[in-house]
């Protein structure tokens, strides 16, 4: 992704989170410069957002309809990413594992406790990274991330909750609390 | 004089307890750990840690964050030191001749001079803050509205200013924290503000959630995606005591650095960022010959090293005495501050003398300490810097997971991290730095309270702002940083900067 067509999204993307702002604002009051009401700042903050958007996009523009001036970005090679199968799944592997790593231990953490959230979490995200479908044997790996994540489990356990006594439910379930 | 060293013994009686003194070792142990580990900072450990300090009293619990901040910066150190990467953000400077010298067998003299250096500068930091704190705090208490609101303004545009990359961008960044900190109830009126229906956000964003998802969710991801080998360690790392000559070398820019550093730090919007860059080049100029530079010179690891931690010292004090955060990391322990009913601002001084100079001596007692911890403990930390990422990154999640969730109880709070951590992923593809953004959030609550009160004090007139000389002279020093950072000179030294 060059500079050029990342700032082109970059502004787009502002100007779009500055028209939802507007439009989740717009029942709000503004009041009066003597009394500012609630909706001022939010409105003011977010054409002044939109604005910016508005600046990034039209500079990206600008400058590749006059590709004979366009500052050239020094050839940054892009990141290597896909060292296993599939380019494209790749790079979108880790932020789908994380994501469903953090929704599975925020969606289970109340109902059914530490003992089931922290191992799902953990194991979901081992997933993330490219190294868990290379190298060693696949029976060997899937040892290992069970036995990582009903250890790291109990450590949490430990540490969390019996030593600093944080308020987590560990098993509902089972123990009560 | 005589008042500044009873308010020293008051500050050292309270240190001194046995708890106190021992969050104070604990909080330096856990910073040094998290600032060796690579992929995790000190934004994101405060914000995991925090709910720990619910249950302690305030200064314990301040002593124990400020412990793991400064912590942080050590650890950071020995990790560009011994693997050639920045544990921190503050120590890509070390890297530059901090590593070379590792890799010429003298990494133990780097490691050494830089808790040495680290140590001076600690100290007279600590005098600094000690010493400007109550000063500082008599000029805070006749602060209006406007002045605040105008110290607030000069402290987004360093952060502007000081982001990498465009100005457009980092100045969209601060925006959008401003905006984002006004999503919860109006502070007059109570209306909910732009919370798209949802209860759960009401009370507003918690910073913590905001925080550990730009620097804990967004790193990992970040890390993820450079999939980079695991880097080599030196093992060889020398005598850890610099020779009589090493230390020679290195006093004058330890004590430079220690000054550059504590002026920097002071500034509102994160001017302790700048002090390691600033005191390397330096240096740099001083030097008979700057070609040693980059090839092991013990003085590019002595200067910053010091400018560093001088600065993290020294960024306390507009924290403790005018109230206003310079960085995300003094945001978390407003956040500390409040929870337990303490207001930061220029009369913690006077209603909690305890707390204040307790902090100031625990600093102190910090510093000696990591000398003491970070050296004869290099073996455990080089073994730490072998455990492979792939194990790491999920233990770092889950830790982020839990301490999101302690924070409220609230499983809601999770998938936000996990949700803003993404967005500032994407953010960051486009160019877009998190920094900013946490700033313009941090103050952002402030800088609308101040604005509107000086407003209907001044029924609606934008006069006072430019008519009481200090706000009319923060203003100008605001739009003078600006305007420099847009010459044409300076804006192609920030470009070399942000491409090295």
């Amino acid at each position: 992704m060059g500079r050029v067509s990342g700032d082109l999204g970059g502004g787009l993307c502002l100007i779009g989170i500055a028209a939802l702002a507007i439009w989740q604002g717009s029942d709000l009051e503004l009041g009066t410069l003597r009394q500012l009401g609630p909706g001022m700042m939010p409105r003011v903050l977010a054409v002044l957002l939109g604005a910016c958007g508005v600046a990034l996009a039209v500079r990206s523009l600008m400058a590749r309809s006059a590709p004979a001036t366009a500052v050239q970005e020094p050839a940054v090679p892009p990141p290597v990413t896909a060292s296993g199968a599939g380019g494209r799944w790749a790079s979108l592997r880790a932020p789908v594992f994380l994501l469903a790593a953090a929704g599975a231990f925020g969606l289970s953490v109340r109902p059914l406790g530490l003992v089931v959230a922290a191992p799902l979490g953990i194991l979901l995200s081992l997933q993330a990274s490219a190294d868990a479908t290379r190298g060693a044997s696949q029976r060997r790996r899937l040892l290992e991330s069970v036995a990582f994540a009903f250890g790291l489990t109990l450590f949490c356990v430990l540490l969390f909750r019996t030593l600093l006594s944080l308020p987590m439910p560990v098993a509902p379930w089972l123990i009560g609390y | 004089m005589g008042e500044l060293f009873d308010n020293l013994r008051l500050g050292f009686a309270t240190a001194l307890s046995l708890l106190n003194l021992a969050l104070c070792l604990g909080g330096c142990l856990i910073g040094t750990l998290i600032g060796v580990l690579p992929g995790i900072g000190p934004i994101a450990t405060i914000a995991m840690l925090l709910p720990i300090t619910f249950n302690l009293e305030p200064t314990g619990a301040l002593i124990l964050l400020a412990g793991i901040y400064y912590g942080a910066q050590y650890g950071g150190s020995t990790a560009a030191i011994l693997v050639n990467i920045p544990g921190e953000a503050t120590s890509v400077v070390t890297v530059l001749d901090g590593h070379p010298m590792a890799r010429q067998g003298r990494g133990g003299a780097a490691l050494g001079i830089a808790a040495i250096g680290s140590f001076i500068a600690g100290t007279i930091g600590t005098l600094v803050v000690a010493g400007l704190g109550v000063p500082l705090s008599e000029v805070a208490l006749w602060f209006g509205p406007p002045e605040y609101f105008s110290l607030m303004l000069l402290g987004l545009s360093l952060a502007i200013v000081l982001a990498q990359g465009s100005l457009l961008k980092a100045g969209a960044m601060v925006l959008l924290g401003l905006l984002l900190s006004t999503i919860g109830a109006d502070l007059e009126t109570g209306q909910d503000r732009l919370t798209f229906g949802f209860d759960d956000l009401s009370d507003g964003l918690d910073f913590a959630v905001l925080a550990m998802g730009m620097f804990g969710f967004a790193e990992v991801l970040r890390n993820l995606e450079s999939d980079e080998p695991q880097p080599k360690i030196e093992s060889k790392i020398g005598r850890l005591l610099p020779s009589r000559a090493d230390f020679k070398q290195a006093l004058g820019p330890i004590l430079r650095g220690t000054g550059l550093g504590a002026v920097l730090g002071i500034l509102p919007g994160n001017g302790a960022v700048l002090a390691p860059f600033a005191s390397y080049a330096l240096e740099k100029r001083v030097a008979d010959d700057p070609s040693r530079f980059g090839k092991g010179a013990i003085e590019g690891v002595a200067g910053p090293e010091a400018a560093n931690n001088a600065g993290a010292q020294t960024a306390f004090i507009p924290l403790l005495t005018l109230g206003i955060p310079p960085n995300a990391v003094m945001a978390l322990m407003v956040g500390a501050m409040t929870i337990h009913g303490i207001i930061p601002g220029p009369q913690v001084i006077t209603n909690r003398p305890d707390l204040f100079w307790g902090m100031v001596a625990s600093m102190w007692i910090g510093n000696l300490a990591l000398l003491a911890i970070n050296l004869p403990l290099i073996g455990l930390w080089v073994r730490l810097l072998r455990v492979p990422y792939r194990l790491m990154f999920p233990a770092i999640l889950v830790f982020c997971c839990i301490g999101i969730y302690s924070l409220n109880n609230r499983p809601s709070d999770v998938l936000l991290m996990a949700g803003f951590g993404l967005a500032a992923h994407c953010l960051y593809k486009f160019g877009f730095e998190p920094a900013p953004l946490l700033l313009g959030f941090v103050l952002g609550r402030l800088l609308e309270e101040k604005l509107r009160q000086a407003l209907v004090l001044s029924r609606g007139s934008f006069l006072p702002f430019v008519s009481r000389p200090v706000s009319c002279g923060l203003l100008l020093v605001a739009l003078a940083v600006l305007i420099v950072a847009l010459l044409p000179a300076v804006s192609k030294k920030r470009a070399e900067v942000s491409l090295s």
